[in-house]
């Protein structure tokens, strides 16, 4: 997978209907790519990267074989995706009223 | 003293000092002149000497080397970590890319096809159903001169006073009675409920005030005798612009008067727009350094415009008895007339005489508003209101006892809803709800319609007061409060639950489902 790759498959990420953002944390919670904001980046990252730490904690906690393998909150406006994995987090942001459904 | 009788102990030292500098020029260092003067043996002096000479030999020399070094080795560390780095980030977004781009596809995929959270809603906040009452407003000293109702309240900008108008709906003939606007600031802590903050007297009965969008101390005030009065409440003489030309002025009630966009300039510039039962629909410049209202453009609505109309009553004027802007397109608005027409209106107007034959002597030339007219209500409408959320509803009720939900495309109405018998007076779409409005009714009830819901729960009936209310506002800004005035002269402020505040994301859609209804069976 090239650089272009990446680029490619962030394009086509976040071209799905309803994609806000994506971002992608490195372990100390630094975003070292995205395609938001600043600001709204460094809040994501930080808040999200924190939560996942967490979320995993529980998981393991309750069964030490087990582990998180995704993250996903749904909220009135956004479903946040995070998808963990050994030294980064790749998080997608998504409105949550872009429903075909209905 | 002291410098005088210099003890042996001293003068060893600065011997011990002048060969020391002695030295130190012989080490072959570049450092001269300076310090080889020798000096005259006061403590000062070497002091100074000393400082010099700690300085060079120390500081100078060796960090500056060291310093030197260290900067080389910082750039190529720099260098060289930064391209590892960058290959071993670059090599991990790959692999993360390359495992987890699939399972967040999928994710976002599932998404836009479930149907899992629809009409899912989480009440974080318990149930707390049902209206509140915090506050009871009187303006009890007015009251006492003059037997007055409330004919209306409106919130200023900003969204802490509410500003109420006080006249009559009952007159017979020419107005005797005084009139007065109060405003009351109910985040105030130390307010009176039954003595307002502002109290400014008219010289006749109020009919209609609208507050300032922008300044939270101004608003217009309509008369009973055709006057529009411009208020500042922060001034000492709170008059600050009147309509100052007889000949421009109305000749009867003024109905409904609104702050709107300039329709024509792109400015940022606020006219007054005022509809009158002498069928005139005029739009003011306020020019309150002139203490003046300009007239700017005026149209006029004809029975002509009506789609039954009778051959005797045309070139006829048609009471305006009420009037809404669209929220989005700043062009149009709809009209409602005493006869029960019901209008869509545009600034783009033409000139009436072109059109009808009317003739009075006005100072200008007044327009045609009308671009559409629905099918026309039984009885005067007392109030309309514009969706703020659908460029296309409208709600209307009158003295036909219904609330109608119009769609601006088509001439017959999409819903009506007949809650009890007795006349309807003021109607208004909820700020925050896309698909909840309240309407006043004679009964002293005030009804909140919720659109999602269906059947009984569609409607929450509050007893407001005994007797008729006349007037409601929701705050636009804190769209929880919800003010209404009624005709024994009290103001009530309502707290609605959380349901009729938080938004629901579905409920746009449920406002399109109703206003594309008619469309889908052709």
């Amino acid at each position: 997978m090239s650089v272009s790759e990446v680029e490619e498959t962030i394009k086509r990420i976040t071209g799905h209907k309803g994609v806000i953002g994506l971002i992608v944390v490195n372990s100390e919670g630094i975003p070292i790519k995205t395609t938001l904001d600043n600001s709204t980046t460094v809040q994501y990252a930080g808040l999200l990267h924190h939560l996942t730490a967490k979320a995993r904690s529980v998981v393991r906690d309750i069964d030490p074989q087990n582990d998180l393998t995704f993250l996903r909150i749904r909220s009135k406006k956004h479903e946040i995706m995070v998808a963990p994995d050994k030294e980064y987090l790749l998080i997608v942001i998504q409105s949550s009223d872009s429903n075909l459904a209905h | 003293m002291y410098f005088d009788d210099t003890s042996e102990e001293q003068k060893l030292f600065e011997d011990i000092q002048f060969k020391r500098r002695v030295q130190f020029v012989d080490d072959d260092n570049i450092i001269d002149i300076a310090v080889i003067p020798a000096p005259k043996f006061t403590e000062q002096l070497e002091a100074t000497d000393q400082a010099c000479q700690v300085n060079i030999q120390n500081e100078l020399k060796s960090s500056a080397a060291q310093t030197r070094s260290k900067k080389h080795k910082e750039i190529q560390t720099e260098n060289f970590d930064f391209d590892a780095e960058n290959n071993s980030d670059l090599k991990r977004v790959r692999k993360i890319f390359d495992k987890r781009a699939q399972i967040v596809e999928d994710a976002i995929l599932e998404n836009l096809n479930t149907n899992a959270f629809q009409n899912y809603d989480v009440d974080w906040y318990g149930d707390d159903s049902g209206i509140t009452n915090p506050f009871t407003l009187i303006n009890k000293q007015f009251l006492k001169e003059e037997e007055s109702q409330v004919v209306a309240v409106e919130w200023n900008s900003s969204g802490t006073t509410i500003f109420c108008g006080y006249g009559r709906f009952d007159h017979e003939s020419v107005c005797t009675h005084k009139g007065s606007v109060a405003t009351w600031n109910v985040d105030r802590l130390k307010m009176d409920p039954n003595k307002p903050d502002n109290l400014i007297e008219t010289p006749c009965c109020v009919s209609s005030i609208s507050t300032h969008p922008e300044h939270p101390a101004v608003v217009a005030v309509g008369l009973f005798n055709g006057e529009i009065h411009v208020y500042d409440t922060r001034q000492d003489d709170p008059l600050v612009a009147t309509v100052t030309d007889k000949k421009e002025m109305h000749t009867d009630e003024i109905t409904n008067v609104k702050w709107v966009k300039d329709p024509k300039a792109n400015k940022k510039k606020f006219m007054l727009l005022s509809c009158s039962k002498d069928g005139r629909i005029l739009i003011w410049n306020a020019l309150p350094t002139k203490n003046q209202l300009k007239l700017v453009d005026g149209y006029v609505m004809l029975n002509d415009f009506l789609p039954k109309r009778n051959i005797r009553s045309l070139g006829v004027e048609m009471a305006v008895s009420s009037f809404s802007m669209n929220k989005i397109d700043k062009e149009s608005f709809i009209a409602g007339c005493d006869s029960g027409g019901l209008f869509k209106c545009s600034f783009n107007g033409k000139n009436v005489k072109d059109l009808q034959k009317w003739e009075e002597a006005f100072p200008i030339d007044l327009k045609s508003p009308v671009e559409f007219a629905f099918d026309s209500l039984h009885g005067p409408i007392h109030s309309i209101s514009y969706s703020p959320f659908h460029r296309n509803l409208i709600l209307t009720c009158g003295t036909d006892s219904e609330i109608k939900l119009y769609s601006v495309l088509q001439s017959s109405c999409l819903m009506s809803f007949c809650p009890e018998n007795g006349y309807l007076y003021s109607v208004e779409w909820s700020p925050s709800r896309p698909c909840v409005f309240a309407c006043a009714s004679h009964n002293g009830n005030i009804l909140i319609y919720d659109l999602i819901e269906g059947g009984k729960d569609m409607c929450q009936i509050t007893k407001a007061s005994d007797s008729p209310i006349f007037a409601l506002s929701f705050n636009q800004q804190r769209s929880e409060y919800l003010a209404s005035g009624d005709r024994s002269g009290v103001v009530k402020i309502w707290k609605l639950s959380s349901n009729y505040t938080k938004t629901d994301s579905y409920e746009i859609k449920k406002l399109d489902e109703i206003s594309e209804k008619p469309f889908d069976k052709s």
